[in-house]
């Protein structure tokens, strides 16, 4: 086990300088004044100001030298070990093929003192795992190579697919727009940042009163009527146009091509976006549609996979979520499953119901939730006529209220689960519908969750975990759920293990 | 590099933390009750110079009904908490179980460890206890701590979790 380079205390003490110079500047200038000025109590201040700076500054001193003192590090037994021996006692063990990247990084400060930072990465989302400072550029580099050493992966076959899978033509992509209609939203957006400075209605008026159209309005309410109806369609229309155009601006040439590496995505009429996501790495897929897109019978495709190397020449490795299907028909859609899971028949599976007490404790938390609002509300407007309460407050509430039950119903009724022999499905949303595919190999952990209320009816919520996402069914019996969890488990040990 | 030791995949019935991690926690739930009664016994100061009330009293108040709240209520229940916590090694996972009211049974698969921290606090070392955190891949950092564990066990649980990828490799 070494120690790192004492180097490092002078790293962390002007990292820490930098960070404080601000506050430092900040307190000089705005004390300054009542220094000159002499007044005593004002000069105290000054110095009381000035102090706290300076002290934070000698504590990190002392933590630098301490960090420095407690810190050891090792490659012992197939694993990287940091060990902290200081008031909190931390030894890390980190196996070397769990590691994904390695960084080596020099500041300025770091070449001028000929050190570099060394940082270690592994698939889990807690940031940089390990990080050891102040190591000699030669050290570094050495370490580095030995920790990616066991982590070498060989290169996939060449595919037998054909390359280009799936390619969005042009009316796809407007149609794709029109069904997502984000353009309203953006242009609620500005008109919301534009009432800031301006009275929008006023403006409005005045236009339509400089127009004629006003007057002529007055004198034919159902002129009125008419032009009011012209105009939400105008605004409509052109939010649907203004949408198409972004799409198209977006995803414009959008395709996806079997490569070597993996999947390879890419689209952009001005940036162009190319991503490359490895198979292995693919951890779940979810099919998403929203209430028009389930509407016209189409769905969106996303991957969710996590980054196991940079890719080179620009090419962007996904981590997290990424768009393999921007607008698909069914059987597109099977034929892109089938490239990620090769197994999975989509149109064979059924969804088993989750049990009706899910429906019951949604309807309990609203009327709950729905209570103890009107009486909030109630009881900080006591003054206020009670008429107002029975009128427009009252209708208010029971539309919000009829919203959440309708909400709650559609809710329960799109929920289900389904296994398969090599995945676990999810569906779930209330006025679209989400279908989250995950195969079994990629679970990393399972957890049965329970109120009281639910073990009173032997329910249990089970959430089953991949690097990536996380998919919850609620209330299901306790043994449907230990079946599913201890299948799932022994599946993701062994022959099945993908990815990570 | 040094060479990977394998060892045999081994399991563990259903295993209790040691008994000793109930004084860490009582101490925990105390130092948790002092901060709160303070934190509560300014805020009902506050109130009670805005009310025009007796300072010293509604501070008093504040402070007794924070520490019976947050502290004398989390000592009660620190031995039935004790009761539920449970941790086990199975043949492809580890079973880590807890929860007095929302209780909830997590298995974490052996293959899918990434890496294990071992922790101690003052409190644990006073007690000569550690912490097993056991990390898996994914954006949620850890998945699963078991506290109090003696430093042996909480090295044979580090040992095991991490032979199954020497299996692997």
């Amino acid at each position: 086990m070494r120690r790192l380079d004492p180097k490092s205390v002078l790293v962390l003490t002007i990292e820490w300088l930098r960070k404080a110079i601000y506050p430092i500047i900040f307190a000089v200038f705005a004390n300054s004044g009542a220094f000159r000025a002499g007044d005593k109590v004002e000069r105290s201040m000054f110095l009381v100001a000035l102090g706290i700076p300076v002290g934070l500054g000698a504590l990190a001193i002392l933590g630098a030298i301490v960090s420095h003192l407690v810190t050891r590090f090792g490659i012992v037994n197939g694993s990287l070990i940091v060990v902290k021996k200081g008031l909190w006692r931390m030894e890390r063990t980190i196996p070397l093929e769990r590691i994904q990247n390695v960084q080596v990084t020099q500041s300025l400060l770091e070449r001028i003192l000929k050190i570099a930072t060394l940082k270690v990465e592994t698939a889990s989302g807690s940031g940089v795992e390990a990080s050891l400072k102040s190591l000699s550029v030669a050290d570094a580099e050495h370490i580095k190579q030995e920790l990616l050493r066991t982590n070498v992966s060989s290169a996939t076959a060449a595919p037998s697919t054909p390359p280009t899978i799936y390619k969005a033509e042009f009316k796809d992509i407007a149609l794709a727009g029109a069904l997502q209609n984000r353009a309203l939203i953006v242009m609620a957006a500005i008109l919301g940042v534009l009432g800031q400075g301006m009275d929008i209605p006023k403006v409005v008026f005045n236009a339509l009163e400089r127009s004629g159209i006003a007057s002529a309005a007055e004198r034919h309410p159902a002129m009125m009527g008419f032009v009011m109806f012209v105009g939400t369609l105008l605004f409509i229309v052109f939010g649907w146009l203004l949408s198409i155009g972004y799409a198209v601006f977006i995803y414009y040439g959008f395709k996806v091509v079997r490569t070597e590496r993996g999947i390879q995505v890419s689209y952009g009429l001005v940036n162009t976006v190319q991503t490359v996501i490895p198979i292995k790495r693919v951890q779940s897929i979810q099919t998403r549609a929203t209430w028009l897109f389930k509407l016209f019978g189409y769905c969106q495709l996303y991957a969710q996979s996590i980054a196991g190397h940079t890719a080179g020449q620009g090419q962007q490795v996904a981590t997290g979520q990424t768009l393999i299907a921007p607008i698909c028909r069914p059987h597109v859609l099977r034929t892109l499953i089938r490239l990620i899971n090769p197994t999975l028949d989509v149109d064979k599976v059924v969804f088993l119901a989750s049990d009706r007490y899910m429906l019951t404790r949604s309807l309990v938390r609203l009327c709950v939730s729905f209570g103890l609002l009107s009486i909030g509300v109630l009881g900080l407007s006591m003054r206020l006529p009670i008429s107002m309460f029975l009128g427009s407050f009252g209708i208010l509430v029971a539309g919000l209220f009829a919203f959440g039950i309708v909400g709650s119903i559609l809710s329960y009724r799109r929920q289900g689960y389904a296994q398969t022999n090599d995945a676990f499905m999810v569906c779930s949303g209330t006025l679209g519908q989400n279908v989250t595919m995950i195969p079994i190999g990629n679970v990393q952990s399972v957890s049965l969750e329970s109120s009281w209320f639910q073990r009173r009816r032997n329910l249990v919520d089970l959430h089953v975990m991949t690097p990536v996402s996380a998919a919850v069914v609620p209330c299901i019996p306790v043994e449907t759920a230990t079946r599913i969890k201890d299948s799932l488990m022994e599946q993701s040990c062994g022959q099945n293990r993908r990815g990570l | 590099m040094s060479e990977v030791t394998v060892l045999a995949r081994e399991t563990t019935p259903l295993r209790s933390l040691h008994p000793k991690v109930r004084s860490v926690w009582r101490f925990g739930s105390f130092v948790s009750g002092l901060v709160a009664a303070a934190a509560l016994a300014g805020l009902f100061a506050l109130f009670a110079k805005l009310a025009d009330a007796s300072v010293p009293l509604v501070a008093t108040t504040g402070f007794v009904t924070g520490f019976l709240l947050f502290g004398v209520v989390g000592i009660l229940l620190v031995d039935k908490q004790f009761e539920q916590w449970r941790y086990q090694l199975r043949e492809f996972d580890v079973l880590i179980k807890k929860g007095l009211f929302w209780q909830s049974e997590r298995y974490i698969a052996r293959d899918r460890v990434q890496h294990i921290d071992i922790n101690a606090g003052p409190m644990d070392r006073r007690f000569g206890l550690v912490q097993v955190v056991i990390y898996a891949a994914g954006i949620t950092g850890s998945v699963g701590l078991i506290p109090g564990l003696t430093p042996e066990d909480a090295n044979w649980l580090k040992d095991q979790l991490l032979s199954t990828r020497a299996e692997d490799a």
